[in-house]
């Protein structure tokens, strides 16, 4: 309570009730998995939609989804991975559209609620990207992977005691929690800003003299809100990238 | 004493079930159904995209792809057929040319020689007409000499006898008048 | 009555000790996370820049290293917001 501004607390922002199911319980159904079913859903009908016409010349839905595989293929796949990462595009777009879809929930109306903002959602993707990192190098280098892991070639014997620790934190347990973190705190941190603008603005919008800058604070809310759309797709794009730089970096022993 | 122990006990309580519920409401850590559903939809989308939705995407990239190298290469080659025609006719344009311009000097050559032969003839033919003229030129004017010498002769000859009364050795006389003609001839 | 009373005050006023020493905790953590990748990310995007400027054609391979350098170091930034959310509300 500062000036007569009332911030909700953070539970009112981020938690929802369940729609159906027990509180608590594996299999309720809120608000939040709710957005996931809509991403699977706007996800699959774009896709369906471009790859229904089977003209040559794109338009519409299938122009987007072209330029956006188009975009993970070359800017993603080719620059960290090279043309024999092109086997995991499947995985690549998936998570580069779904966490794209969850995050722009941020700002649109009736939902203004990132899918991101809680630690289910990147918690499940960094682990599946984790599992599936590991998989991979496990199936190109074999069980040698985790010895390439922790022990890169070429360290001089001397220091192998202070880089396998290192290096196992890094790889096995920093970077699944960092990629998690990372698109969940960018989202949280979103969704307070502009709840904290939201709020500034009802506020003054009932003061009797602090309504002068109301204008202001809407201003900074408006611009906020676009602000928030390219960080909902840069984080995308990043969690996208990273993904395929550590599957990328399970492919070959480090050298 | 009881009653402290029973309050104490009661706070205590209220703390840890506060504590339970504020564990238990941590904004940061992940809940189990929000969890369970962002593993269905993803593995869901997952296999979707990778045996569904993807495929048609890539293939009909990949035709476009194919499709515009076809006309790139079809335009290429296009172009390099455009080129060859265009150096086939140039080449054609000037073997063209270099026949008409040999043509052309074929024929001035002949003309050249053919006049050459003409005029050659008409010089030789105008130098025997001249040599003609000359002789008959020449002859006449022996002619005439001859003629004017003998008929100045026959006159001198006459006048001297005229005057001298007596024939004159005509053989002498011959030789004087032919010197003056001779001299006469020179001075015209 | 009244030790419950005295009681009852005791544990308002330390959980509002508690609050308040976790919100001044909250942002003297969040303020000191925030400068190292302040002053990281901009060293990173300004040398990004300079080598675009300095090679046009480079500029999509750096532009991706630029994106990754960029994650690695708001990572920490975001460890320090996940820690102030921590202090601050848990």
């Amino acid at each position: 309570m500062i000036f007569g501004l009332e911030f909700p607390p953070i539970q009112n922002l981020v938690e929802w009730p369940n729609w159906f199911g027990p509180e608590g319980s594996w299999y309720g159904f809120n608000k939040i998995a709710f957005i996931n079913v809509i991403a699977l859903v706007a996800t699959t009908s774009l896709f369906f939609i471009a790859g229904r016409s089977k003209s040559l010349v794109p338009k519409g839905a299938k122009n987007l989804v072209e330029s956006a595989v188009d975009f993970i293929r070359d800017g993603i796949v080719l620059e960290t991975m090279g043309p024999e990462g092109i086997k995991y595009l499947p995985y690549l777009v998936s998570l580069f559209f779904f966490i794209l879809i969850t995050n722009i929930f941020e700002v649109i109306p009736f939902f203004h609620m990132p899918g991101n903002a809680r630690m289910a959602g990147p918690a499940v993707l960094a682990l599946l990207t984790w599992a599936y990192y590991i998989a991979v190098g496990i199936k190109h280098q074999g069980p040698k992977y985790f010895i390439n892991a922790i022990a890169p070639a070429g360290v001089p014997k001397a220091l192998l005691p202070l880089v396998i620790p290192i290096e196992f934190l890094s790889t096995f347990i920093v970077r699944p929690f960092s990629l998690a973190v990372r698109l969940f705190a960018n989202m949280l941190a979103g969704h307070i800003l502009l709840v904290t603008f939201s709020v500034l603005c009802i506020t003054l919008f009932t003061a009797s003299l602090l309504a002068i800058v109301l204008p202001l604070s809407f201003a900074m809310l408006v611009g906020l809100t676009g602000f928030e759309i390219m960080v909902a797709f840069l984080q995308a794009y990043i969690f996208t990238i990273l993904a395929a730089v550590y599957i990328g970096s399970s492919m070959h022993a480090e050298h | 004493m009881l009653a402290l122990v029973r309050v104490l006990a009661e706070a205590a309580a209220t703390d840890v079930q506060q504590a339970t519920e504020t564990a238990a409401k941590n904004p940061i850590l992940p809940t189990i159904n929000e969890m369970f559903w962002a593993a269905v939809v993803f593995l869901l989308l997952w296999a979707l995209m990778k045996f569904v939705l993807l495929p048609p995407i890539t293939k009909l990239m990949a035709a476009r792809a194919d499709t515009v190298r076809g006309d790139l290469q079809a335009a290429e080659a296009a172009e390099a057929q455009r080129v060859s025609r265009l150096s086939d006719y140039e080449a054609g344009l000037a073997g063209a040319r270099s026949e008409a311009i040999g043509i052309i000097e074929q024929a001035r050559s002949e003309g050249d020689a053919e006049r050459r032969v003409q005029i050659t003839a008409a010089d030789a033919e105008v130098a025997t007409l001249r040599a003609d003229a000359a002789a008959e030129i020449a002859a006449a004017k022996v002619r005439a000499r001859a003629e004017l010498t003998s008929s100045i002769t026959d006159i001198a000859v006459g006048a001297a006898e005229a005057v001298v009364q007596k024939p004159i050795d005509r053989a002498s006389q011959t030789a004087l008048v032919e010197d003056y003609v001779s001299r006469s001839g020179s001075q015209n | 009555m009244s030790i419950l009373a005295q009681a009852a005050a005791a544990t308002a006023d330390k959980a509002t000790q508690q609050a308040i020493a976790g919100a001044t905790n909250a942002g003297m953590a969040y303020g000191l996370a925030a400068i190292g990748p302040g002053i990281g990310i901009g060293y990173l995007v300004g040398q990004s820049v300079q080598a675009m400027a300095r090679q046009p054609e480079a500029a999509g391979m750096v532009r991706t290293t630029m994106f990754l350098g960029i994650a690695f170091t708001e990572a920490l930034a975001l460890i320090g917001f996940v820690v102030f959310i921590l202090l601050k509300f848990v």
